[in-house]
């Protein structure tokens, strides 16, 4: 029989239960709510079906805010914005837009949500505290309509409040376009003067140019590429997909993952590493065996790792038990869950090739003695779940290549790759000229020569590969010391080589060949050609433009999200209110928004590092004394049920419409859709809950 | 004491039972016990009693908005509370529960909507029932948050009367109104018994009572005590009255004298005094009619 994980049976259990429970909860609520609900979707006898009714009480909720001077919100709201937007000045002219959608988006969300939960726990607590339920519940009317009424209003009154401020937002958006038009156009001009004076090394950046002409207003979509940045030390295009080679004594490091290290009780396991090697020492040798630094990291658990410098042998490879690996076997109860496996490499004038296949046969890193459960080629071997990631120097959240100060042949320079799998013409946008367009924002570090342009070299090429006899010229004058027999060659056709001056964080259009797109992939390497400079990546800093979206309807979706988000959280409320005194009820809306928004956060607490308050040494001394053991097993049970019941609850977090926006993207349809459904999702069991606890409520 | 024998009862009670739990058993309050009464149609039926002895208890079972211990309640013939009987049932709250942000017209136009009357209907009901309840015209745009209690109260009575209902309770009709109120809200009463409807009221005001029910029942700490027809439980066996105008000093003692002989004891007469209620409303009355005349 097969050996489940723990973790993977007890989140299944977990999952199990949940569904039971809500479902348990819609069929008590169906079997005690269905005359109620005949009436409100049909009606009997003279008393119509109960949509005017629902809508009666909602008007009514909605005629009670707006008594409350809800409105005022508006300008207040306004004037807080316009204050911020004002005294937080941006560092380029593209970023105005965004800091003050951003202003005006966060200051909104917070307003209205703050207004969902105050008059949510408010609407039904005060209608029992004045009374005024008696007179309303003596007429024909249900407490499921009454209820739906409750949240329908204002569900209405937030969504007008956002349609107003949706409004305004908009006519501030416009305003300041003509702002950041004018604004880019001056500072370009500047630029340019500057540049024909030669004051100004690097030429003016024509993203300002961009910017004047097309405005701020955008909604852009674009594909990204879907692994996203893979840095290497050297590419062999003699290889289909490429093959990359990591280099010795640099930032960089290959990351494999496998689904779980459990290894055969019995048998001992080992981690065999195994490398093609190249050596780029004018003599061909090294003094020393080149070595690699393994790290074994549990993802689950990032506190547990261990670490081991291991010596390659001649024909590269290299095999480990870690302690890890034996704890697992003597415990196979245990489950690791996922692993990841770090390589660096710290000896000099050494790559090693990267291999992308996962196959036990060509695999960098293989585990003997697995789990026979769990291996896909032969019993006896674990391998690597993925393709390896590579990465370059990590600094701010992005990669890093850097070009050395001395000069170094192109194919020896790092690369950074990007690979776009699945990509079609019809997806993008094709000009007049066939060809399509490819954004590069990126970070720049300039180490010396910090008045020069950081130059780089872009290749862009889609795999069409040829076969010859003998070695031909690779792109990029690489020429590797592993060749095959037969040398695949790219087709030069499908190759785009095009030199690059690149500024910080402007956006640079380039210009390729639809013909690029012909095969469905499209591959870009990039080098840093200016020497003791460095380009820095993330996974946006390359992307494909697609058809901009409408900036009004990009607007709409970011308020249709946070409608969704504020009638959540007023049905939230509701509920709570349907029992409790609107004080508690806003005590405990607000425990639940902040528990729900902060899942992840309460997540780290439990898994990372930072949830123990003692040292590893005192922790492990103090074990097995029972007031220890006792007190960090309650600590533990308290901890893991917040989060539980904080995966339950509604993540208001997930309700994120905003953020596309800020970043002048556009947000999917699919986005919202999805959003949608989540609220579904979570508004049936509320509401089910809502009925069920003022169902038999006594209105004295 | 109990009554319940008619096929013809637009209200019911049977054994009807409802204890207040508190936290401890100690702390519970019965507040209704074993209640029978029968409300047959068309008739004013008075529910009489002290403070606390389960007046507005029992008109809150009949309305479903709390539920019995035990017993059961049925209005029109089906259990109390069900949503379809509500549609002809008209209910005024002993204080006047409205939204206090609404002015008159949006309060009767939101009790409107929940009985589905369309837009058209509903202003003319609003209209019909403000002027029914003699509402000033110039207050009806205020918010009833700035309303006397009076002004409030005829609201709530318009509200109670919107959808024509065929039985109506009353839960203190009369507190909170000056007499002429008072006696404006007795007409009604009888205005709305000679329109056929089922009258349900509460009071501790026994001289409204007596003055516009048919029949009363008098609750002491959640049990009935007494139940009848008001002119048979007021009727007093041994005493005669005799009432006349224009009657001399000379008709007096000859009166007196015919009593005396025929053996009537405790004999009293002398002038009828009006009481102080009736002079009130006759002023004011008076006034009114001044004004209108312009004199």
């Amino acid at each position: 029989m097969m050996a489940m994980p723990t973790n993977i049976l007890a989140m299944a259990l977990g999952l199990w239960v949940m569904v039971a429970l809500v479902l348990g909860l819609l069929a008590l609520t169906l079997l005690r709510a269905h005359r109620d609900l005949v009436l409100l979707i049909w009606g009997k006898g003279k008393l119509g079906s109960g949509w005017p009714r629902v809508w009666a009480v909602g008007w009514v909720t909605c005629l009670e805010a707006w008594s409350m001077r809800i409105w005022l919100l508006v300008p207040l709201w306004l004037v807080l914005s316009l204050i911020l937007c004002l005294t937080v000045q941006p560092y380029r002219p593209i970023e105005r837009m965004s800091l003050v959608l951003q202003m005006l988006l966060r200051s909104q969300e917070f307003t209205v949500l703050m207004v969902a939960g105050i008059l949510g726990c408010m609407s039904l607590a005060r209608e029992r505290e004045r009374r005024t339920l008696m007179t309303t519940v003596s007429k024909p009317i249900s407490r499921l309509e009454l209820l739906l009424g409750k949240v329908v209003g204002l569900s209405v009154m937030l969504g007008s409040l956002l349609l107003v401020m949706g409004g305004i937002s908009l006519a501030v958006a416009l305003v300041t376009d003509r702002m950041v038009r004018s604004e880019a156009q001056a500072i370009h001009e500047l630029q340019r003067i500057d540049y024909d004076r030669a004051a100004r090394t690097d030429p003016p950046d024509e993203s300002l140019l961009t910017l004047a002409q097309r405005g701020a207003l955008r909604a852009e979509n674009y594909i990204v590429a879907p692994g996203g940045v893979q840095v290497a030390g050297m590419v062999d295009y003699t290889r289909n997909p490429p093959q990359r080679w990591l280099k010795g004594a640099s930032g960089q490091k290959a990351i494999y993952r496998f689904t779980s290290l459990t290894a055969v009780v019995g048998i001992r396991p080992i981690l065999a590493f195994h490398f093609n090697g190249m050596v780029t020492t004018p003599t061909g040798g090294l003094l020393n065996p080149p070595e690699i630094n393994v790290v074994i990291t549990l993802i689950n658990d990032s506190r547990t790792r261990e670490e081991k410098t291991l010596r390659l042998n001649e024909a590269w490879t290299a095999t480990w038990t870690p302690e890890l690996l034996k704890f697992f076997c003597i415990n196979p109860e245990y489950d690791p869950g996922p692993v990841e496996i770090t390589v660096t490499c710290p000896t000099n004038n050494v790559f090693l090739g990267i291999e992308a296949s996962t196959a036990r046969e060509a695999a960098n890193v293989v585990l003997i003695g697995a789990d026979p459960n769990r291996t896909r080629s032969k019993n006896e071997f674990d391998t690597p779940l993925f393709s390896p990631q590579l990465l370059g120097t990590e600094k701010r959240d992005r990669q890093y290549i850097y070009c050395p100060a001395e000069p170094t042949p192109l194919n020896l320079l790092e690369v950074a790759s990007y690979r776009f799998s699945n990509v079609e013409r019809r997806q993008v946008q094709v000009d007049a000229d066939d060809k399509f367009t490819l954004t590069l924002e990126v970070d720049v570090d300039r180490y010396r020569a910090q008045s020069q342009s950081t130059r780089a070299m872009l290749m862009a090429y889609s795999p069409l590969w040829s076969d010859t006899n003998g070695a031909g010229t690779q792109p990029g004058g690489a020429a590797a010391n592993t060749q095959p027999d037969s040398i695949r060659r790219l087709d030069e056709k499908n190759i785009v080589t095009m030199p690059l001056v690149v500024t910080e964080k402007s956006p640079l259009e380039i210009k390729l060949p639809a013909a690029l797109l012909d095969t469905g992939e499209l591959l870009v390497d990039i080098r840093c050609l200016t020497p003791d400079h460095g380009i820095g990546f993330d996974q946006r800093s390359l992307r494909i433009q697609q058809p901009s979206g409408w900036f009004i309807a990009n607007l709409a979706k970011s308020q249709m999200v946070m409608w969704l988000e504020a009638t959540l959280l007023a049905l939230v409320a509701v509920v709570c209110s349907s029992r409790m005194g609107w004080a508690v009820a806003g005590l405990t809306t607000l425990l639940i928004y902040t528990l729900g928004s902060s899942l992840g956060l309460l997540e780290e607490m439990v898994n990372g590092p930072s949830f123990s308050i003692m040292s590893n040494a005192d922790a492990k001394a103090l074990q097995g004394v029972w007031w220890y053991d006792a007190a960090s097993g309650l600590s533990d049970v308290s901890v893991r049920s917040v989060v539980t019941a904080a995966q339950i609850l509604p993540n208001f977090a997930r309700f994120d419409g905003m953020t596309a926006l800020t970043q002048l993207r556009a947000l999917p349809w699919f986005d919202l859709g999805t959003m949608l459904l989540l609220a579904v999702v979570y508004a049936l069991p509320l509401l089910a809950l809502g009925y069920l606890m003022l169902r038999d409520q006594e209105v004295a | 004491m109990s009554d319940s024998n008619n096929n013809d009862a637009a209200i019911q009670t049977q054994q009807l039972n409802k204890i207040y739990p508190g936290f401890f058993k100690s702390q519970s309050v019965w507040s209704l016990r074993d209640l029978n009464i029968t409300v047959k149609r068309g008739e004013v039926f008075g529910l009489l009693g002290p403070n606390g002895s389960g007046k507005t208890t029992t008109i809150k079972l009949l309305l479903g908005l709390i539920q019995p211990t035990s017993g059961q309640a049925s209005v029109l013939g089906a259990p109390a509370g069900d949503q379809q009987t509500r549609r002809q049932l008209g209910y005024l709250p002993e204080e006047t529960y409205l939204y206090r942000f609404l002015n008159a017209r949006q309060t009767l136009d939101f009790y409107a909507r929940i009985f589905g009357f369309n837009r058209v209907e509903r202003k003319r009901v609003t209209e019909y029932y403000l002027d029914f309840v003699g509402l000033d015209p110039a207050v009806r745009g205020r918010r009833l948050g700035t309303y006397s209690k009076g002004q409030a109260r005829r609201v709530g009575l318009a509200q109670a009367l919107i959808n024509n209902p065929d039985v109506v309770i009353l839960d203190e009709p009369t507190s909170g109104l000056d007499p002429l109120g008072t006696l404006e809200m007795k007409q009604l009463i009888l205005h709305l018994k000679a329109q056929g409807k089922t009258v349900l009221l509460s009071s501790h005001q026994l001289a409204d009572v007596e003055d516009v029910c048919d029949r009363v029942g008098i609750l002491y700490r959640g049990q009935l005590e007494v139940l009848g027809r008001v002119d048979e439980l007021l009727e007093v066996q041994d005493v005669f009255r005799l009432e006349a105008r224009q009657v001399s000093p000379e008709l007096q003692q000859q009166l007196h004298a015919l009593a005396t002989q025929g053996g009537a004891t405790d004999l009293v007469l002398g002038r009828q005094r009006s009481r102080l209620e009736d002079v009130f409303k006759r002023l004011v009355l008076d006034k009114r009619a001044q004004e209108r005349s312009g004199t």
